[in-house]
């Protein structure tokens, strides 16, 4: 087990370095300089150049890119052409706001996921299989910016019960809870629908296995062959899916967090990139693509102490 | 083989007594009887053997005895599972659950997928002690080596710990047969047990089968389409076509002399080994679906005796000679001149 997490881990850093060069990359293609950004509309042309020479804009593009790996090694990330902020400073708190977000939609969201596809294979071919089935259909195909509006009009609105603005706070305080559902709501939905289906169609297929049936002839009562011999083995393929998931909510996030006005990284990616402050923007996508690494690492970990298969191969 | 021995459990009460067992398949407003009335008795240190082409209901019945039939579609329809007396058909889930592993075990054919993947093959074994007994999970650990040992699994004290995928097919085979006598049951259904394991592997596991056989004295119902299989380790045989028995015999009458023409084609389809058949005889056709079995004798449109009486009447099972039943109009007692 160590030697496969070991291997895992260093697989995920020439991954990253990817990331770094295209996120590098991508931001030098657009047609706007950072010098003229931060010496602001009003500069003349020397002090545009200088500007340019302190930031080392007229360095060959590997040696700015070499510079910047470098820096990013030891958590500097440049500082905001806006505000003149560290941006690893905006990024930790942005991102801290963020994944709050996302725990506390998977708090609830998952078990809901996985309990109703559960529920839909136990009861197959019923009105419920069909209600939740249709349900999880409508949550992928719905776009987020409904789901998202439809929330914050009936619930913030309408009946006046949660707020819909900003972070009240930090979590395990009661107002920060409560600024915090409807985001965790809107991410939920659009989370369950997937993770659902999968479950069910997953647990269907476990439990038609030649082992299930082992389990049930050694005298096992139904609820330990479902739970103990069924649920563990079909969740094996919904561990990928659900890591995935996560992923897309870090990133995801940027809509919802825009219609609840959440200070994540979403949102402070799509400010910078208006703004065109480079190494904000730069240094959101680099947090978002480390947190999409992060979570396939541990699904990749979390596999392999499901399926003792995958550490052998 | 041994006559005397057929002659003194006769006359002692079956541990399995079968009495027109039925299986049905519901499919909307159709009902196929898959098993179709079925009486057999086994009896305690002796071996049955069921014999069948694919789809002739066999592995139906050894999973209808067990209630564990997948329902719905299939149902148990009628008739009685006597274990020692005691009728299992009117039992709630949970009477049948303090009999399956316990008092009846059984082993299937595929052992690369029978067992869970993701559990140790220890677990596997100490799952099913601990099922049926109070015994703690070193007592049960101890007793799973042992297990092991005993269906011949070398360095068990290290294989409990393995996982199956480490282990070849003929162990995985040992493991779920270590599962199945973990509780000394008083019948072990083992459905076509060697039938995907190599031929030098399956002779190892019908010895162990074997030898367990005579040392617990357990009654084992051995499903095969293979009749080498039968002929080695079976003491009555039951031969089953389209959801019937249509012979039942001792095994020795019935390879000496064997009456229903299936049974004859079933053994003169198979290679002998001083070779003096020129080509081997199959059948020709194939099983009929249970939803659409023809009328009267099941096996007319397949048989070269067949005449107006197969087409039209099901011939009953009735004994020719001593201990040997078959099911037809010209070879059978009833059989016309």
């Amino acid at each position: 087990m160590l030697r496969y997490a070991v291997q895992r881990l260093l697989l995920a850093i020439p991954v990253t370095l990817g990331v770094l060069l295209i996120g590098f990359i991508l931001l030098n293609l657009v047609p706007s300089d950072p010098a003229t950004v931060r010496a602001g509309p009003s500069a003349s042309a020397e002090v545009i150049a200088q500007i340019r020479t302190e930031m080392g804009l007229d360095r060959p593009l590997w040696d700015q890119f070499l510079r910047y790996v470098g820096n990013v090694l030891i958590g500097d990330l440049g500082t905001s052409l806006v505000n003149n902020m560290p941006v690893a400073e905006e990024l930790s708190r942005a991102f801290g706001a963020t994944l709050e977000l996302v725990v506390l939609c998977l708090l609830w969201a998952l078990p809901t996921a996985i309990l109703l596809g559960m529920f839909a294979a136990s009861r197959r071919g019923t009105l419920w299989d069909r209600l939740i089935m249709g349900g999880s259909v409508a949550g992928v195909s719905l776009p987020v910016f409904l789901i998202g509006m439809t929330l914050l009009w009936v619930f913030g609105y309408k009946l006046q019960v949660l707020p819909f603005t900003g972070r009240g706070g930090p979590l395990w305080t009661v107002n920060g809870l409560r600024h915090a559902i409807l985001p965790s709501i809107c991410l939920g939905l659009i989370f369950i629908g997937p993770v659902a289906r999968m479950t069910r169609t997953s647990m269907l297929e476990t439990l038609k296995a030649d082992h299930v049936r082992t389990a049930r002839a050694k005298g096992l009562s139904e609820r330990v062959v479902i739970f103990r011999h069924g649920l563990r083995n079909a969740l094996i393929p919904v561990t990928t899916l659900v890591g995935l998931q996560i992923g897309y909510l870090l990133g995801g996030a940027i809509v919802t967090e825009t219609i609840f006005s959440w200070p994540g990284v979403g949102r402070l990616a799509v400010g910078a990139i208006v703004a065109n402050d480079i190494p904000v923007a730069q240094g959101a996508i680099i947090a978002l693509s480390l947190g999409f690494i992060a979570m396939n690492l541990m699904v990749d970990l979390l596999y392999a102490a499901l399926d003792p298969r995958v550490q052998a191969k | 083989m041994n006559d005397d021995k057929t002659i003194v459990a006769q006359g002692a009460r079956p541990v399995l007594d079968i009495r027109d067992f039925s299986v049905e398949l519901r499919s909307g407003k159709t009902i196929s009887p898959i098993v179709d009335k079925v009486n057999f008795e086994v009896h305690e240190g002796r071996t049955l053997g069921i014999v069948g082409e694919s789809g002739c209901g066999k592995s139906m019945l050894s999973l209808g005895i067990m209630k564990l039939v997948p329902s719905p579609p299939a149902c148990i329809a009628g008739g009685k599972v006597l274990l020692d007396g005691t009728d299992l058909v009117p039992c709630s889930e949970r009477e049948m659950q303090e009999v399956r592993g316990n008092r009846i075990s059984m082993i299937f054919q595929e052992p690369m997928t029978s067992l869970n993947p993701v559990y140790t093959v220890g677990f596997q074994i100490i799952e099913a002690l601990r099922a049926h007994s109070s015994l703690t999970s070193a007592q049960a650990r101890s007793r799973a080596i042992d297990l092991l040992r005993e269906v011949g699994i070398s360095n068990p004290e290290k294989r409990v710990e393995e996982y199956p995928h480490r282990l070849s097919g003929g162990m995985r085979q040992r493991v779920m047969i270590a599962i199945a006598l973990a509780c000394n049951p008083r019948v072990l259904i083992a459905d076509e047990p060697t039938t995907a394991l190599d031929v030098t592997i399956q002779a190892q596991i019908l010895d162990l089968m074997r030898s367990l056989k005579s040392d617990s004295g357990t009654a084992i119902i051995l499903i095969s389409h293979d009749l080498g299989v039968i002929a080695e380790m079976a003491d009555d045989v039951v031969v089953m076509y389209a959801g019937r028995i249509i012979e039942q015999a001792p095994v020795h009458s019935l390879f000496a002399a064997p009456s229903h023409p299936y049974t004859q084609g079933l053994l003169g389809s198979m290679p002998t080994v001083d070779g003096d058949q020129e080509r081997l005889q199959p059948i020709p056709g194939t099983v009929p679906p249970p939803h659409d079995r023809p009328h009267g004798c099941a096996f007319h449109p397949r048989c070269k005796l067949s005449d107006e009486t197969c087409r039209t009447q099901r011939p009953p099972l009735e004994e020719k000679i001593s201990g040997h039943k078959v099911a037809c109009w010209h070879t059978g007692l009833g059989a016309r001149p």
